[in-house]
């Protein structure tokens, strides 16, 4: 250790004196990359291997240079049960279209919190920028994106508890399913007090189904989830601009291809933000979302576009849930 | 259906076709999700026309498998995955389904323990239609794994069903039942574990009294709530500031997010908040099981003096400094009450509510909503407010003397019982008095089913005719470890504060020495025709005489009083009020004044000689405080607070 330092660990009061420190600063950072934009071959491969659409086709426009603004979202969660577990989940979204940027995010943080990294020397005018996204809007996107990935960085332990709690749900079953077979066997051997065995049998499927509601509670699993930081990273992009056609209608869509993380953004879902799979677009709109965004109502089976509908389903009125009430 | 193509890529498709298809998809949609009969049928067209759409292959295999074709199935599945690439695990969700189907329970189980039954039961999400087939889907994975757990329990489980199956022929013969009737039941009873529904309604089997049927099993999902700080608008807000230029800071409040994620149990961070309290190491061990191992639900059955109530405390303030508790229900003999929520505030800086509170008679409701209430155990009992207290969920509860929890037909344990409480923690160091059954029944609040049935645990675990000596001491203590934690002086090797123990002999005086022979005579002479009730009322007067003389005239007034008693009596209870301050008293009030600054405190058995000793040393010119069992409880606290100002205190 070096001379005058002092250990302090991990648990002590000095992360707590140096965040008091640290006071409002560092939520924030605007930032804007030197990274530069290589020339780009095989764009149309590129493109086929990221664009998936199912029920539409698209066609190739151009590809040219530009900026664009990433935001980069950093929240720590809290799930508390019967047990506490915290962590850091980090997204971003392009602000030119809204694609989630999760396969390149821990890249776009490096690029600007690393101390070897290097701003631009000149920066583009706001005109050259995508337009800034309003609160309203950039809250939607936060409480439909957050939730997924917090529970898919959850799944391990919310696997370990669904194991507890499927074991204590079997004690609980062998438990009260003897006690009720000790008191129907000596009603069926007529011994004992037949009215009393009765009303034992009654009281433990009773006190079974207290039990397994107190089982629910206190295993019910609640997150919260506040924000950290936010970066807003300004880097150059080389923009491939598609047509999307489907049926008779016709729109337009730019995926930035980032030199930071040296890959295509995927198209965007404008229902749950998600990075992964297909994508489907809606006949009314041509609203671009995930299959999950266009699914069947599970009551009349029609599919439908949740951008278009996000409250009901249009043919039979069956309420959707929110994605972050829900978590899924 | 949210799959990636992994080889040609479909892109220039021509319009019309799109419409076509999309008809015959729907069409496909109808009948698998409200899983029509001929469903693979529905599915053909489809899928000759499109043979390489994601979403029409994966809902033909559903087709097929809701058919009962998993033959079928595992062929669509198979141009499937060389085709696309699932997203997460569907297309195992169903291949595990065909084989299930196909009766290769067990290969289907592999796929479970491969990749995680989470991931199986969570993969139908990424299905067409997922919600419309959730049951279906989770049925099928449901099985598969009470299949696998099935497997698990051959040794030991098979040897249970054998001697159950034995003994259930022993009593199918001493009833004369008829066999076809017992054989029939044994058969339908593992069925009626396979086809256990979801959250369904329980069956009552009270109905018929040919066969029991079983309780429903119950697959409860995890319940998944999300909210977001109130801090997210006003950070969306703040975009735009002047700092956005701070890297430095940016990149300090990273790190330190990160840090901050580090903290575990292992550190109590309850330790610098603790006021006046030493603490030892077999505590503070104590308190990270309470919280890592047992999950907050144990028995601290310490032995005395080790700081049961001190661990109890740190529980508490580290669940509520982390946030994991914030409704707190402390139940204690009335006695206690007091003294808890002086500990709570003093030691710990915990405010409760406690059941010395007139709101408690004023408005009960407003006082059980109280976020934190100490109460006596008698007072929570009473009808009128176990009604309250049963809708209330409580995240903590905490049980002080656990041990008058320890008969299961009593109101306290059917009222700690029916509690709704996330954690729990009972504190006896006597978890066992008189039988094992005490302590069966003290787990049974923790674990219900821990033991089993007690028949079935007197059975396994007791010795017949030695009720407090365990059978199977150490399967016993293997299923103990999960639920009970006793450090005892001897295991903890603690140095605690000396104790300097001495006896002072006080010779009677000849009067008192007279006295208590022609007492013993007396008590002797009524001794020898006494029923049981009055020989505890002669021992009674014995007492008195061992404690002082007044205390004696005063219990043979009493007697005097009832039973009328004859001259011999009225003479002896002159004689013992005339005696002035006995020669204990007098040795008592010369050890008071050889130091008078110090504190002192006096325990007395008897309520007269409290009294006696408290006017003998006002007399002295000394201030003291009475502390007894018959105060209420706002007396007793205002006793301890005058205690602090005073010089010396008795307690009864």
């Amino acid at each position: 250790m070096p001379a005058g330092a002092e250990r302090a660990s991990l648990e002590s009061d000095w992360l707590e004196k140096f965040s008091r420190l640290l006071d409002k600063r560092g939520r924030r950072l605007k930032f804007a990359s030197s990274a530069e934009v290589p020339p780009l071959g095989h764009v149309e491969r590129l493109v086929e291997r990221n664009v998936v659409l199912q029920n539409a086709v698209y066609r190739l426009s151009r590809v040219e240079p530009a900026w664009t603004r990433y935001l980069i979202f950093i929240f720590r969660y809290t799930a508390i049960s019967d047990e506490k577990r915290e962590g850091i989940i980090s997204f971003g979204l392009n602000l030119i279209n809204g694609s989630a940027s999760d396969p390149m995010v821990g890249q776009l943080l490096a690029a600007a919190v690393d101390e070897n990294a290097t701003e631009a020397a000149t920066k583009p005018a706001p005109s050259q920028l995508p337009a800034d996204w309003t609160a309203e809007r950039l809250k939607k996107a936060i409480t439909r994106a957050a939730p997924v990935r917090v529970r898919s960085q959850l799944s391990q332990f919310v696997n370990g508890m669904q194991r507890r709690l499927d074991r204590d749900l079997e004690r609980l079953h062998e438990y009260f399913g003897g006690l009720r077979e000790e008191s129907w066997r000596k009603l069926k051997r007529q011994k004992g007090d037949a009215a009393r065995e009765r009303l034992r049998m009654e009281a433990a499927e009773r006190e079974y189904q207290a039990k397994v509601s107190d089982l629910k509670q206190k295993y019910d699993l609640r997150v919260n989830i506040e924000p950290v930081q936010t970066l807003e990273l300004i880097s150059q992009v080389r923009r491939v601009a598609l047509a999307i056609k489907r049926r008779k209608g016709e729109r337009k869509l730019a995926l930035d291809w980032n030199p930071i993380g040296r890959q295509l953004d995927p198209p965007p879902c404008e229902w749950s933000f998600v990075a992964e799979g297909s994508r489907m677009i809606c006949d009314d709109q041509l609203h671009i979302v995930s299959p999950a965004g266009h699914s069947p109502c599970p009551q009349c089976g029609k599919e439908y576009c949740r951008v278009c509908s996000p409250r009901r389903c249009p043919k039979c009125g069956r309420e959707e849930k929110e994605l972050a009430a829900s978590g899924s | 259906m949210n799959n990636k193509l992994i080889k040609d890529d479909p892109v220039e498709v021509p319009l019309e076709v799109i419409d076509e298809k999309t008809a015959l998809k729907e069409n496909l949609v109808k009948h698998v999700l409200d899983q029509l009969p001929n469903a693979l049928q529905a599915a053909l067209p489809a899928l000759n026309a499109y043979p390489n759409d994601s979403g029409v292959l994966l809902l033909t295999v559903m087709a097929a498998l809701i058919d009962g074709k998993p033959d079928h199935a595992l062929r669509f599945l198979h141009r499937f995955t060389r085709k696309w690439q699932a997203i997460e695990y569907e297309d195992q969700l169903l291949r595990a389904i065909a084989l299930a189907q196909q009766g290769h329970w067990p290969q289907a189980a592999m796929i479970g323990k491969q990749i995680g039954w989470q991931n199986l039961f969570s993969a139908f999400i990424h299905l067409p239609g997922s919600w419309a087939l959730s049951d279906w889907a989770h049925g099928w994975v449901r099985q598969i794994e009470r299949h696998e757990d099935r497997q698990k329990l051959s040794g030991a489980a098979k040897k249970g069903l054998e001697r159950r199956k034995a003994e259930a022929a022993k009593s199918e013969r001493a009833a004369k039942l008829p066999r076809e009737e017992k054989g029939e039941e044994k058969a339908r009873k593992p069925q009626a574990e396979e086809t256990a529904p979801a959250e369904a309604a329980p069956e009552t089997s009270l109905g018929a009294e040919s066969e029991l049927s079983a309780l429903p099993r119950y697959q409860i999902r995890i319940p998944f709530s999300v909210e977001f700080s109130d801090s997210l608008e006003s950070s969306l807000a703040i975009r735009g500031s002047s700092d956005e230029a701070d890297r430095e800071a940016f990149r300090l409040r990273h790190e330190l997010a990160h840090l901050g994620l580090l903290q575990g149990f292992d550190e109590l961070l309850c330790l610098p908040t603790l006021r006046g309290i030493e603490t030892y190491w077999y505590q503070l061990e104590t308190v990270r099981k309470v919280l890592k191992q047992f999950r907050g639900r144990v028995l601290l059955a310490d032995e005395v003096g080790l700081g049961k109530t001190i661990e109890a405390g740190m529980v508490l303030k580290e669940y509520l400094l982390r946030g994991m508790a914030e409704r707190v229900l402390v139940l204690t003999p009335a006695t206690l009450v007091g003294q808890w929520r002086e500990e709570m505030a003093a030691k710990f800086e915990i405010e409760f509510a406690t059941s010395y509170d007139s709101e408690l008679r004023n408005d009960p409701k407003k006082f059980w909503s109280q976020p934190r209430v100490i109460s006596s155990i008698a007072m929570a009992r009473r009808a009128e407010h176990q009604e309250i207290l049963v809708k209330q969920n409580y995240d903590l509860v905490i049980v002080d003397e656990a041990h008058h929890l320890k008969n299961r037909a009593t109101a306290n344990w059917k009222m700690v019982n029916a509690l709704n409480k996330r954690f729990l923690l009972l504190l006896s160091a006597t978890p066992v008095q008189n039988s094992l059954v005490e302590l069966y029944n003290l787990l049974t609040l923790l674990k219900p089913g821990i033991f089993k049935t007690e028949k079935e645990f007197r059975g396994s675990y007791m010795t017949s005719g030695k009720p407090r000596t365990s059978a199977n001491k150490d399967r016993m203590r293997d299923l103990m470890r999960d639920v009970m934690i006793r450090n005892t002086r001897s295991l903890v090797d603690v140095k605690l504060p000396p104790r300097h123990a001495t006896t002072l002999r006080v010779d009677p005086s000849d009067e008192e020495r007279a006295c208590y022979l022609e007492l013993t005579g007396l008590v002797a002479q009524a001794h020898r025709n006494a029923t049981t009730q009055e020989r505890m009322a002669l021992r009674y007067l014995l007492s008195a005489a061992g404690s002082t003389a007044s205390t004696a005239a005063g219990a043979i007034a009493r007697r005097l009083e009832s039973r009328n008693g004859n001259r011999e009596w009225r003479k002896l209870q002159e004689r013992y009020a005339a005696i002035a301050p006995g020669s204990k008293e007098q040795a008592l009030v010369e050890l008071l004044r050889r130091n008078p600054n110090e504190k002192k405190m006096l325990f007395v058995h008897h309520r007269e000689t409290l009294r006696r000793l408290a006017e003998l040393v006002e007399r002295e010119g000394v201030a003291c405080e009475q502390f007894e069992g018959g105060m209420t409880g706002p007396e007793k606290d205002a006793a301890v607070r005058s205690e602090r100002s005073a010089r010396r205190s008795f307690c009864d």
